[in-house]
């Protein structure tokens, strides 16, 4: 016996027949998984490009006022760095390099092909990446000649990464020391990570000439536990010349992101397929509601007979829409997990969807199901109870 | 105070209240008065209700019926607040519905009880389900709406029936659950189209007794029943019978009865044929006297045709009392013009009376249309057009 005060007619009516519920649900997961894969590309571009940020372990961060992007070759004068360190507060500033240009090859051993290869580098005593695979490799990156490759890295065109492999950089021999997990993004492929003196070796155009003063990418400030973050940021500023800019990380990451999504901007290119999905979410989702009316016009018809008002038959309906898209999402969202983890393996980029962006995606589902259910709604304000009769 | 004379009643006014058409009950249930309805406009448009003025009282059981396209449903869609007015005054249930808004006619179709032809039931929802969809507009305690439901089901000898889904249903049980589910909240009127038709005598007798209980419960439930099932004529208090958009005749059937058997017993009229006893019975209006009340002075007041239902009469000749007239076999007034008889007599009340009054003019139209008794008035009654 029914426990309720109101007949779920919404969802008897939706669940009726088992196979109509599988394709209008189908339909909605379809736009659901469209919109997660969009919005999944969109954080993996954005959330990838900042990764090698978020690991540095350091508070402040200081780079060449025209570097828009980590990967964007605009060097500064390793002097600036160590001016920062005679602050009050600042324990350490250190040097970080990152190099991803058409020059910087690496040879897959496989193909012997070069192929372009993102390097980073950095004095190993000072654990600049909290990565703890990498710690733990600290005199593995000391060795000369040697490197840590990325597992993540495309095996198509790096060949696999295993320790004790020997190829080539830039033209020189490198060994593989050891393998660390990073991932890579929308500009690298593929990540090795090596000593500070093993990078300058391979790149010694970085030296300027002296051993004392090579050019650095991103200077890493760590400050004292409890130290004012606040007032320190603004005396290191004060004495710092036009060239270079300090910044927190979380400025940092987010002037990396605002050029992705901005800027550049790859962000409004997935922004315009979650646009896509939703409207052809809309359109599938009106098809099945408008055929959900059609087919219980009597019905309906009955239910205005019996004193039901237009308003409450559109409820139904849009109940309907907010069932599908329930039923839909949840559905959607694991499809998109399991495709998630695929790419992720085909790609190597990080393809996690954030809660929020769930939620984001969720509220967008019932925004399309709702809107179906009330544009289709309309065809409601036609049935005639009079008919019945007829 | 009741005219002291005779009224006359032309064939020409059938929808003055006659004394089969008045209402059984001082609350008019539905109240209709001259209404028309048009379908279409400028060259297209068609009237298929035309002048309609008539009256139903709470708590009875009304047949409407009419050949196909007389307007029977549209006047019924009209009375549901399922169409708005166009023309003319339609009281319902107390509510003029001509210029009533589309809240106004949700509110009015809520105390409505609908059965429709074809269920109509929502094919998602078990047979309990639907009938709960009723008790949904009028929201009451849970235990006690599933109560109702699946008293009124098991009423209605669906008891075992009350999870099955209506596709696991035979067609009567379909339209059981259709009655049920129009019946639940007790409304004040029941709207019912061919509400027998897929149902079996047995299926039928119950039905057609819940809404006699209905009619003479509490509620004094008003049932207006579409229908060309001859069974259900027993049932009916009264038998509209709409013609070309026009109620030709809104009679109550017992009373019809009784004034047929009065006028069966007068040799003058004996000669009709049933049909003709039964129109002229549809055309006398009841008139009451009281006691002492002069009703006609024969030599004077010629032109109506007098059947005394109630109480006695007396007629006088020269301030002497000549004879006593009573319930049965007597009758006065034009009549005499058929027998002769008593041409110069004073009928006057001798106590409280009730008559049966018919005007010449009816009487003369109607004898020379005739073309005999109980069984075939009411099939008279369904089948005129």
């Amino acid at each position: 016996m029914l426990r309720l005060r109101r007949v779920p007619l919404a969802w008897r009516n939706l669940t009726e027949d088992p196979w109509r519920l599988a394709t209008s649900t189908a339909g909605a997961s379809f736009a659901v998984i469209l919109m997660f894969s969009q919005v999944g590309f969109r954080n993996a571009l954005l959330e990838n490009m900042v990764a090698v940020i978020d690991d540095l372990d350091g508070q402040l961060f200081m780079t060449n006022r025209e570097r828009y992007m980590l990967t964007t070759p605009a060097a500064f004068s390793r002097r600036r760095l160590e001016k920062a360190l005679g602050h009050d507060g600042v324990v350490s500033a250190s040097p970080f390099y990152v190099d991803v240009r058409e020059t910087t090859k690496w040879r897959n051993p496989a193909s012997g092909l070069g192929r372009r290869i993102r390097v980073m580098a950095y004095a190993p005593e000072d654990d600049l990446l909290g990565l703890p695979d990498v710690r733990s490799q600290r005199e593995i990156m000391s060795r000369p000649e040697t490197a840590l490759g990325d597992i993540r890295s495309k095996a198509d065109l790096y060949g696999e990464f295993e320790a004790g492999e020997v190829s080539e950089l830039r033209g020189r021999r490198l060994r593989i020391g050891g393998t660390f997990e990073l991932g890579t993004d929308f500009r690298s492929n593929g990540t090795l990570l090596m000593s500070e003196d093993n990078f300058l070796n391979y790149f010694p155009e970085r030296r300027l000439g002296r051993e004392s003063d090579p050019i650095v990418d991103v200077g890493v400030i760590r400050l004292r536990p409890g130290a004012p973050e606040g007032a320190i940021v603004e005396a290191i500023r004060r004495d710092l010349p036009a060239d270079v800019v300090l910044l927190t990380k979380a400025e940092f990451m987010a002037k990396e992101r605002l050029f992705w999504e901005a800027v550049a901007p790859i962000g409004v290119v997935f922004d315009i397929g979650v646009v896509m999905g939703f409207i052809v979410g809309t359109a599938i989702c009106y098809q099945v509601l408008f055929s959900e009316i059609s087919d219980r016009i009597a019905e309906f018809a009955t239910l205005k007979a019996m004193g039901y008002s237009s308003g409450a038959l559109l409820r139904v309906i849009v109940e309907e829409g907010i069932y599908l898209a329930i039923l839909g999402f949840a559905i959607g969202m694991l499809i998109s997990l399991v495709l998630a983890r695929y790419l992720e393996h085909q790609t190597g980029l990080n393809l996690d969807v954030r809660p929020a962006d769930s939620l984001i995606i969720f509220a967008l589902t019932v925004i399309m199901c709702v809107l179906s259910g009330l544009l289709a709604g309309r065809k409601l304000s036609s049935v005639d109870p009079a008919e019945l009769f007829a | 105070m009741t005219p002291p004379t005779a009224t006359t009643v032309s064939p020409t006014h059938q929808q003055k209240p006659t004394a089969v058409s008045q209402r059984r009950s001082v609350e008019a249930a539905i109240r209709a008065q001259g209404v028309n309805y048009f379908y279409g406009t400028g060259e297209a448009k068609s009237q298929v209700l035309t002048e309609n003025t008539f009256e139903i009282g709470q708590g009875e059981v009304v047949i409407l019926t009419g050949p196909s396209g007389s307007g029977k449903t549209t006047l019924l869609t009209l009375i549901g607040a399922l169409r708005h007015m166009q023309e003319g005054s339609l009281a319902v249930l107390g509510r003029e519905l001509n210029g009533i808004d589309n809240r106004g006619q949700i509110e009015v179709r809520r105390k409505i009880g609908f059965i429709f032809q074809h269920h109509n039931l929502f094919s998602s929802l078990s047979a309990i389900e639907n009938v709960r969809m009723a008790t949904s507009l009028h929201p009451d305690d849970v235990d006690d709406m599933n109560r109702r439901c699946a008293d009124l089901l098991t009423e209605l000898g669906l008891g075992d029936r009350l999870s099955y889904a209506p596709g696991n249903l035979s067609g009567g049980q379909r339209q059981r659950v259709a009655i049920a589910r129009a019946l639940v909240n007790n409304p004040a009127l029941v709207l019912a189209d061919e509400p027998t038709a897929a149902l079996d005598a047995h299926s039928s007798e119950i039905v057609m007794k819940l809404f006699r209980q209905l009619a003479t419960g509490i509620n004094r439930t008003t049932i207006l029943i579409v229908t060309h099932d001859q069974r259900l004529l027993n049932h009916a208090h009264r038998i509209v019978n709409l013609v070309g958009g026009k109620v030709v005749s809104n009679v109550m059937p017992e009373l019809s009865i009784r004034i047929c058997k009065l006028l069966r017993n007068i040799p003058a009229i004996q000669v009709f044929s049933a049909e003709t006893l039964s129109r002229i019975a549809d055309q006398m209006r009841e008139e009451h006297f009281r006691a002492g009340e002069l009703i006609v002075q024969l030599g004077v007041d010629k032109d109506s045709f007098y059947l005394i239902a109630d109480g006695i009469a007396q007629a006088e000749e020269e301030g002497a009392v000549t004879r006593e007239l009573g319930p049965g076999s007597h009758f006065f007034g034009q009549s005499s013009t058929i027998t002769f008889d008593h041409p110069d007599e004073v009928i006057r009340a001798k106590t409280d009376v009730t008559l049966y009054v018919l005007s010449w003019e009816s009487f003369d139209h109607l004898r020379t249309n005739d073309k005999q008794f109980e069984d075939r008035v009411r099939l008279h009654l369904m089948s005129r057009q």
